[in-house]
């Protein structure tokens, strides 16, 4: 048993040599494909981090260090030590840190650590308490 | 909830113009225009209440309209909307809830907001 099975691997290690062109094409291929296919990698500023600028992403922004600007994003979460001053447009924003400025949302959640003093445009909103919030809040009619 | 003297509920159906002042609870399934005074102020799914509504404690499964001062906690469910001028010393708001307005802390509502809200603050703080 175990000899046919040791067998197989040596045939295709002498073929490997030959078809070592063969081989490459596939895995050049898949990351092409991959490429296409993966979800994009959340772009994250760190703690101690300090930033002045616009951000355009349109995946996942994580936010531990200092923003001062606008984000727009899919996704972006402020940490607990992160500060964020500006303008976000976003799909979802997830709150531990603190937020400052203007949010243009559909789900908001502000988490118990959080606070959050702004204009805020949202349809959907989860607030824990210990949470901070002040400002002019709207709702968007869906 | 430990003394129950003095509490008041307005049941579903039951519409009230007028104002209630109370050292109390206040469970509200009806319909209320005008102001509310009370230590702890419940709204239930049915409940709606138009105007203002000052007290410790408020918790919404209905709608308030116009006016929310809570000295302690805001707790919002979620089906209770609140619309208007809202002031919170803790709030909460479960998924579903919704809040729409203008929203300051307690404490920072009786520095800034007193010119605003004339005879408001004065009452609130008897």
């Amino acid at each position: 048993m175990f000899k046919f099975k040791k067998s197989e691997p040596e045939s295709t290690k002498h073929l490997s040599t030959n078809d070592s062109t063969e081989v490459r094409m596939p895995e050049q291929e898949r990351p092409m494909l991959k490429e296409e296919k993966v979800q994009l990698q959340p772009s994250v500023i760190s703690e101690g981090a300090e930033i002045e600028g616009n951000l355009n992403y349109p995946g996942s922004v994580q936010v531990y260090g200092k923003f001062k600007g606008n984000i727009k994003a899919e996704t972006v979460n402020i940490g607990e030590s992160g500060l964020f001053n500006g303008l976000l447009v976003v799909d979802s924003l997830i709150v531990y840190g603190k937020v400052l400025g203007e949010v243009k949302c559909n789900k908001l959640i502000l988490n118990k650590t959080g606070s959050l003093s702004a204009k805020v445009k949202y349809s959907h909103i989860e607030i824990q308490s210990g949470a901070i919030l002040t400002g002019d809040l709207l709702r968007k009619v869906e | 909830m430990e003394n129950k003297l003095g509490a008041l509920m307005i049941g579903e159906g039951v519409k009230i113009d007028g104002n209630i002042e109370l050292s109390a609870d206040v469970h509200i399934y009806g319909t209320v225009n005008g102001e509310i005074r009370a230590q702890d102020v419940f709204v239930g799914e049915s409940g709606q209440v138009n105007g203002l509504v000052i007290a410790d404690n408020i918790q919404v499964r209905g709608e308030i309209q116009q006016t929310v001062e809570a000295r302690m906690t805001l707790a919002i469910k979620s089906t209770g909307r609140v619309k208007g001028q809202i002031a919170y010393q803790s709030l909460e708001i479960e998924s579903g809830g919704t809040i729409d307005g203008k929203v300051d802390k307690y404490a920072a509502k009786k520095d800034n907001a007193s010119a605003e809200v004339n005879d408001k603050p004065s009452s609130s703080q008897k």
